[in-house]
């Protein structure tokens, strides 16, 4: 008889943690991209590519190979590239005449094409054609959208959540002040998209703020949208669900008013009258035979209406 | 007191002079993202200027909109870390899919499913112990490590034990039974989780199962798993229950009456009916009437071919 099922051990201690760094994890990696080159791919787009893939690096894998594929037809072979190295954004670069320098951008989940998005290359300005210095490797941008297209149209908002996964680089905690170095901006009007790179420099204002000032760092792009193909609204909204543990505990009870200040609300149990401390007076004092007696804390000599006995009497009252 | 506000006004209007401003105005206020470095700015674009004077519009639309995200990010905490100025960040509010599916939870094994339910815990080892022939710490397991026998060149003979056995090659036999066995339950644990047929007969973890192993598959083919499927009773459970059993047990001990197995009882009277009746039909009805699923029914260990209905597995 044959083994049933042959779950194979990674034999290596390597390959047990590249084994393990892919699995599901509740605190992701950053995504990787890949840039695949298609079989038709012009210059113009491949310099873009190479272009991009500068950018996105140390996260960006640069595939040069020609490859036969459309995604929008068959995304199944760019499937199969994301699984094989774990990368889970990809830009695919074509070119004919229907659709000439055409750029492919999407987004997988579980290896799976989730968003894509179709751009033209009207104009192409290269990383180098630009003069002075480059930022450095992995350099964490601030990312830019402008434009009213960008809040209000829906699949413009889901180009925009594009944008934001494909650029925004690894997730971090906390940011050094003088590492903030390079500003990307993406302005949306009338179905085309103009994305420009900058570096920032930071020039003295008299206060403790610097001023801003920015200096082009390439490369410049003014890119027409053509198809799309986003995921149903379902899809995507479980591709969004976040493990419970990363979510805030809720707070209750406590609530944050509008002018700031914190207000919270707090149960107590029902005060006991008997232990009051009222005002001492000398006839109030318990003379020694009440103090055996009644014992030395309750305070007055009537007796004090204990809690069994209000209930009892609410619920009289409720009944009649 | 006036020569001193025109002195303050004076060097404000020179700082005004020598500076250019951080602040800007939006008609309608930009939304930040700070986990993300994220700015979105709702305001509208002015077409004219974009098509007129493309790349000065842009580059003042972006510096105005960095402006603002970095007086944002100037009015955050700072602290020191690994000799850098950073400012912690708030997480990130702008929701990005993940990329894989949320991790599931590792299904238990059936070594941790009984440890939970007789409540064992796991204990932490020290992993340096103490060697007493060479007085010195050594790992317990792993390189190096402590009552390491594996290249002793001698082996005392056990007591009363056959001499002419190759104990070396007995030792070695022992470690790969140990390994084997391991290999088995890890699979049969995966099988489990994956809820497909867990394997019991048929599948040994070598390629020349040993005699034990054999034995074992053997037994579990004759008891159509019966065994495999006990259900574990916690330690501390029903205290009636328990002592109900045992009431039950002294009951029959001390009854005179021999206890009475209806099905038994059926079973030897339908043999003897058959017995005398025709005797061609006689091993198709006992098939029949094969009693209750693994009731009644004595392990059957060792060699030989057994009952034949449990070759079916």
């Amino acid at each position: 008889m044959g083994v049933l099922h042959r779950v194979k051990k990674p034999q290596t201690r390597k390959g047990k943690l590249y084994l393990e760094n892919k699995e599901p994890k509740v605190q992701e990696n950053a995504k990787t991209a890949i840039f695949v080159r298609g079989s038709t791919a012009s210059e113009v787009v491949l310099k873009a590519m190479k272009d991009f893939c500068s950018l996105k690096k140390p996260h960006g894998v640069f595939f040069n190979r020609k490859n036969e594929t459309r995604p929008f037809e068959d995304p199944l072979s760019l499937e199969f590239f994301s699984k094989k190295n774990d990368a889970s954004l990809f830009m695919f670069g074509s070119h004919n005449k229907k659709r000439p320098h055409n750029l492919i951008i999407g987004r997988m989940y579980d290896y799976h094409v989730l968003d894509m998005l179709e751009l033209g290359v009207e104009s192409f300005q290269p990383l180098a054609e630009f003069e002075g210095p480059k930022i450095p490797v992995g350099t964490k941008p601030v990312l830019l959208f402008a434009g009213e297209t960008f809040e209000t149209e829906p699949d413009y908002q889901r180009l925009k959540n594009l944008f934001l996964d494909f650029f925004r680089g690894q997730e971090i905690s906390r940011v050094r002040l003088q590492g903030l170095e390079h500003v990307i901006i993406f302005i949306a009007v009338e179905d085309m998209i103009y994305w420009r790179n900058y570096r920032i420099l930071m020039k003295k204002s008299g206060t403790k703020i610097p001023r801003i000032e920015l200096v082009e760092m390439g490369p410049r792009m003014n890119l027409s949208v053509r198809r799309t193909k986003l995921a149903s609204e379902d899809m995507f909204k479980l591709a969004k669900k976040q493990p419970s543990v990363l979510k805030p505990k809720k707070k209750k009870n406590v609530k944050q008013t509008a002018l700031g200040s914190t207000v919270g609300r707090i149960h107590m149990k029902r005060q006991d009258f008997g232990k009051l401390q009222t005002r001492k007076i000398k006839s109030l004092k318990k003379t020694k035979p009440e103090q055996t007696k009644f014992g030395k804390n309750s305070k007055s000599l009537a007796p004090v209406s204990n809690y069994a006995k209000d209930a009892k009497f609410s619920r009289i009252l409720h009944a009649r | 007191m006036a020569e001193i506000v025109e002195k303050v006004l004076a060097r404000a209007s020179e700082t005004a002079e020598k500076f250019k401003p951080v602040t800007v105005s939006k008609d309608i206020d930009v939304e930040f993202d700070l986990g993300n470095l994220l700015v979105s700015d709702p305001n509208p674009i002015n077409t004219k200027l974009l098509r007129t004077e493309q790349e000065d519009y842009i580059k003042a639309l972006a510096r105005d909109n960095t402006q603002l995200i970095i007086n944002k990010i100037w009015e955050l905490p700072t602290e020191r870390f690994e000799d850098a100025l950073v400012v912690k960040l708030p997480p990130p509010t702008t929701i990005v899919p993940r990329e894989k599916p949320l991790p599931k939870a590792k299904p238990p094994t059936r070594w941790e499913q009984y440890a939970k339910k007789k409540g064992i815990q796991k204990r932490k080892k020290e992993k340096l112990v103490w060697d007493e022939t060479v007085q010195d710490w050594k790992p317990r397991w792993g390189f190096k490590r402590v009552n390491n026998d594996k290249n002793d060149w001698l082996i005392e003979v056990p007591e009363n034990s056959d001499p002419n056995i190759d104990y070396f090659g007995k030792k070695k036999e022992e470690k790969k039974e140990r390994i084997a066995k391991n290999e088995f339950q890890r699979l049969r644990n995966i099988a489990r989780a994956q809820k497909t047929k867990v394997p019991g007969v048929g599948i040994t973890p070598s390629e020349t199962p040993s005699k034990q192993q054999v034995n074992r598959n053997f037994f579990r083919c004759q008891t159509n798993g019966y065994f495999d499927s006990t259900q574990f009773e916690a330690n501390v459970g029903d205290f009636n229950k328990e002592k109900g059993k045992n009431l039950q047990i002294l009951k029959e001990l001390q009854s005179k009456k021999p206890k009475l197995d209806v099905d038994k009882a059926v079973k030897t009277l339908s043999h003897e009916e058959s017995q005398s009746g025709d005797k061609k039909k006689e091993p198709k009805r006992r098939s029949k009437s094969g009693g209750k699923k693994g009731a009644n029914r004595k392990p059957f260990v060792g060699k030989g071919k057994g009952n034949k209905k449990g070759k079916k597995r």
